[in-house]
């Protein structure tokens, strides 16, 4: 099987992932339902998504050989396996609609008052198209490469923040109730769902030596900036932080060394742009894939414009409204989504376990039944 | 052929003259060789007389008795008689041909069927100078010429090694364009060369004229826009390139040679950085990213700063461009496409124009075109300065100038017709681009992306030379190890 990814470019994807679409509207919202505790659902988000990449990590090296569908499909059989790809195809889709609207209003909002959505949806696909055209591997080089960027942009926000900070804002703690916070956990499963992605490059991968740690690092790097960003946020704006739905180019504005010479805050747009496009370019790539699985058809120029062509009419007709989709993926579906991103690192550790089990009752069986075969 | 096979001097001379369409500048003389009739046949401008007369004429003539057996005859006069670079005897009228149109002198003697060739090639070629396209402060000044032999023998000078490998052939039905391929046999990987000479040999073309018309035959993606194969005019360079494991490949006529596989960081290489501070080497390579960066990037973000995002443009320089601009006929996207063209209509007659009308042609562009454009308010002068700005930085890399041209123009309509977000989403296309191409199995982004590690020694940050131990691992080699040991002798006590 050919190789589609280095080990770096499954790091750099696992911090696409865990940074972009959580800088924009999420702070606010999480801000309006457990307050300053959004840190700590966050910090419980991330340790719980450490917890799968680190079960991907190990069973890639386990199966270092083996796809997702060969994992999967022998015990769960192909209808599940193909049910279990339509409700993330669904997730995907829903999530890709999330980004764009949110990346659509960011930015309205921050650089670009008369944006249209078919400026904006139309060019977007049209490049998606491309990616998912020239698959994955198209898709994590880019990612690497741009990767750098990002993360680079994030960091120098918060640095640019620092003059700003009230920490006092921070304080108190853990004021919400238990009930809000397991209410505010489960809502923003859809901006944290994204770690499923990694389980589809299973078998696909160039391991090298310490790939778990690698893995491991490299998310733990970017969930480290993601949390800082938040705590930086909330100490920035404090209570009138659900005011403020764009956080990372509103955190930015009141910096008052550089507001004076230049609008900062378009140096964000211009960083958290590139996360938003390669966000959904991969969510784009997700959708197709699972469509690809479940309606057995070709990866060819035809069916990547048919189904790219489908996605921006229907972006572009259906009648929604930023406030709706928000409300719905967060309040309608957020649970289900919860459910969902946890159906495959629990079926996976499961049949690894039950796999180690039968080879080590198979190894007992050898040596105690005589049929351990000659040196 | 009959007649080659009796030996017929006559006819095979009147046939060869015939099939060379009796040609003006084909010499044929007769003489005697110990009572044997004999002809020399040459063409008069390739050839240098004083060599065919002095080794091979005067040889022939001083003779008292031959052997009257053909192969001892052959045998003797090539071995014992004329002298020479190269002696070569042949039998095919097709062969003989060619080896005349190469410079070459056939001698044909009375009922002898096979036919002497003694080289006599006059070389008439230009001095070794600095190559215009690659001038440096610092480093070596000899640039290659228009002669392949001299070409080879200035690499093998710097290469004195038995695992240097050449490998000939002629490419051109009607050039028989002489084309090497030279690599380092304990370094290059095999599969590549052998690639590229079945590449080379599999071409089948009326002629080539220069390498520039083997690119197409060897790169892999022929439509892009970016050239996947290295030029350079310097043998320092190619010396190096070989030394990393890459193939060369010389084309006589030519002074530009190819090295492949070719890798797109080495645009941003030039030789000086391998002779200068390393520190140094590393702020000159940033910078050419920057201008590269600038210059496709300047005059797009401009147009839609103008068009649709004035509010990022600080409030004094907007008052300065707004009063600039106003009253001018075009809007920002048309005026920057109308500069750009004047720009390049102006760098193309330059070139072109004798060196002696650069200067009445640089006042004409920049005084009278420019200047006058602007006070008649048909241009505004930020227009002019960032297309100025970028068209200089456009030559910090100058063989992606042309390259550069062409993305520029695709960034100024992209930030015209979608604004800023366009411009971005032009950089992730472009780079999700040339993450596709590759050069011969080597990604052509690498070491950036897939990341290579090792070879970021020598990406854009480039480190001490004593720290690139290994050659490139980007692309295949049979030998990683370049530097074995140093040793850290210290002269002081210090």
């Amino acid at each position: 099987m050919k190789k589609l990814l280095t080990t770096n470019q499954i790091c750099c994807l696992i911090m696409l992932v865990t940074i972009s679409n959580k800088l924009l509207v999420l702070p606010a919202l999480m801000y309006q339902n457990v307050g300053v505790d959004a840190i700590w659902v966050v910090v419980l988000k991330l340790i719980l998504a450490l917890v799968v990449f680190w079960v991907f990590a190990l069973i890639a090296t386990k199966f270092p050989n083996k796809t997702l569908e060969d994992i999967l499909v022998p015990y769960i059989g192909k209808f599940f396996y193909g049910l279990l790809l339509l409700l993330f195809g669904v997730f995907y889709f829903l999530k890709t609609a999330l980004t764009l609207v949110e990346g659509e209003m960011f930015l309205r909002e921050t650089i670009y008052v008369d944006l249209t959505s078919e400026l904006y949806a139309i060019p977007t696909f049209v490049v998606a198209g491309y990616f998912i055209y020239k698959g994955i591997n198209t898709i994590g080089r880019t990612n690497e490469t741009l990767i750098k960027i990002i993360l680079w942009g994030v960091f120098l926000t918060i640095l640019l923040t620092l003059p700003n900070l009230q920490l006092e804002t921070l304080l108190p703690m853990f004021t919400s109730s238990a009930d809000d916070f397991t209410r505010a956990f489960s809502y923003i499963s859809m901006w944290f769902g994204n770690y499923f992605v990694i389980f589809l490059f299973l078998g696909k991968i160039q391991m090298r030596e310490h790939f778990i740690s690698q893995v491991i690092k490299s998310y733990v790097k970017s969930a480290i900036l993601v949390i800082i960003f938040f705590a930086v946020y909330y100490a920035v704006f404090g209570t009138s932080s659900p005011m403020h739905n764009y956080a990372i180019s509103d955190v930015v504005t009141l910096t008052p060394q550089l507001s004076s010479l230049i609008k900062i805050d378009w140096f964000t747009v211009i960083f958290y742009s590139f996360a938003l496009i390669m966000q959904v370019i991969l969510q784009l790539y997700m959708v197709f894939y699972c469509l690809k699985w479940i309606l057995k058809i070709q990866h060819t120029k035809l069916t990547v414009s048919i189904f790219i062509g489908l996605l921006a009419l229907m972006y572009l007709i259906m009648p929604y409204s930023v406030q709706h989709i928000i409300t719905f993926c967060s309040e309608t579906i957020g649970f289900y989504c919860f459910l969902l991103n946890l159906i495959f690192p629990i079926l996976i550790t499961i049949i690894y376990l039950v796999k180690r089990k039968l080879e080590k009752n198979r190894e007992g069986e050898k040596v105690y039944g005589g049929t351990l075969e000659k040196e | 052929m009959e007649e080659m096979q009796k030996g017929n001097r006559l006819q095979f001379v009147q046939d060869l003259m015939e099939k060379m369409q009796n040609s003006k500048d084909l010499i044929s003389r007769e003489f005697m060789v110990c009572g044997k009739r004999a002809n020399i046949v040459f063409l008069q401008d390739l050839t240098s007389y004083p060599i065919i007369s002095e080794y091979l004429i005067k040889p022939l003539l001083k003779l008292q008795e031959m052997p009257s057996n053909e192969n001892e005859l052959i045998t003797y006069l090539t071995k014992d008689v004329i002298q020479g670079r190269e002696v070569q005897t042949v039998n095919e009228i097709d062969e003989c041909i060619f080896l005349i149109l190469k410079g070459k002198v056939l001698l044909v003697l009375e009922n002898v069927q096979t036919k002497i060739i003694l080289d006599a090639t006059k070389f008439n070629m230009r001095a070794i100078t600095e190559p215009p396209t690659s001038s440096v402060l610092q480093g070596p000044r000899e640039g290659f010429i228009e002669s392949i032999k001299t070409n080879l023998s200035m690499v093998r000078r710097r290469l004195s090694t038995p695992n240097l490998s050449i490998e000939n052939m002629e490419i051109g039905r009607h050039t028989k364009t002489s084309v090497s391929v030279m690599y380092l046999t304990n370094i290059a990987d095999d599969k590549i060369v052998k690639l590229i000479v079945k590449k080379l040999k599999s071409i089948d073309i009326d002629g080539i004229v220069d390498s520039y018309y083997l690119v197409n035959f060897l790169q892999e993606h022929k439509n892009s826009i970016f050239r996947q194969i290295g030029t350079t005019e310097k043998p320092d360079i190619v010396t190096s390139k070989l030394l990393e494991g890459r193939v060369a490949i010389f084309v006589d006529g030519s002074p530009i040679v190819l090295t492949l596989p070719f890798l797109v960081y080495e645009n941003f290489q030039s030789s000086e950085d391998y002779y200068s501070n390393h520190y140094h080497s590393t702020f000159v390579r940033w910078l050419r990213l920057l201008g590269i960066g600038l210059a496709i990037l300047l005059p797009g973000v401009y147009v839609s700063l103008q068009l649709y995002h004035y509010g990022i443009i600080p409030l004094k320089f907007l008052v300065t461009i707004a009063n600039s601009t106003d009253g001018l006929p075009f809007t920002p996207l048309f005026e920057v496409l109308f500069i750009m063209l004047l720009f390049e209509l102006l760098n193309e007659a330059s070139l072109r124009m004798p060196k002696y009308l650069g200067m009445a042609m640089s006042i004409v562009g920049a005084l009278i075109l420019g200047d006058t454009a602007v006070k008649a308010g048909v241009i505004s002068p930020p227009a002019v300065m960032i297309i100025a700005l970028s068209s200089m930085t456009i030559f910090t890399v100058a063989d992606l100038s042309n390259q550069l041209s062409l993305l520029r123009l695709g960034f100024v309509l992209l930030g015209g017709m979608i604004g800023i977000y366009g411009v971005l989403l032009g950089i992730v296309f472009l780079i999700g681009y040339l993450s596709t191409l590759d050069s011969y199995g080597a990604p052509y982004l690498a070491p950036m992306t897939p990341k290579v590690n090792q070879d970021m020694k020598d990406f854009v940050n480039m480190k001490n030379i004593l720290d690139m131990k290994k050659r490139p691992k980007s692309f295949p080699n049979k030998n990683p190890t370049r530097l074995k040991a140093v040793k850290n002798e210290k002269t002081s006590n210090n």
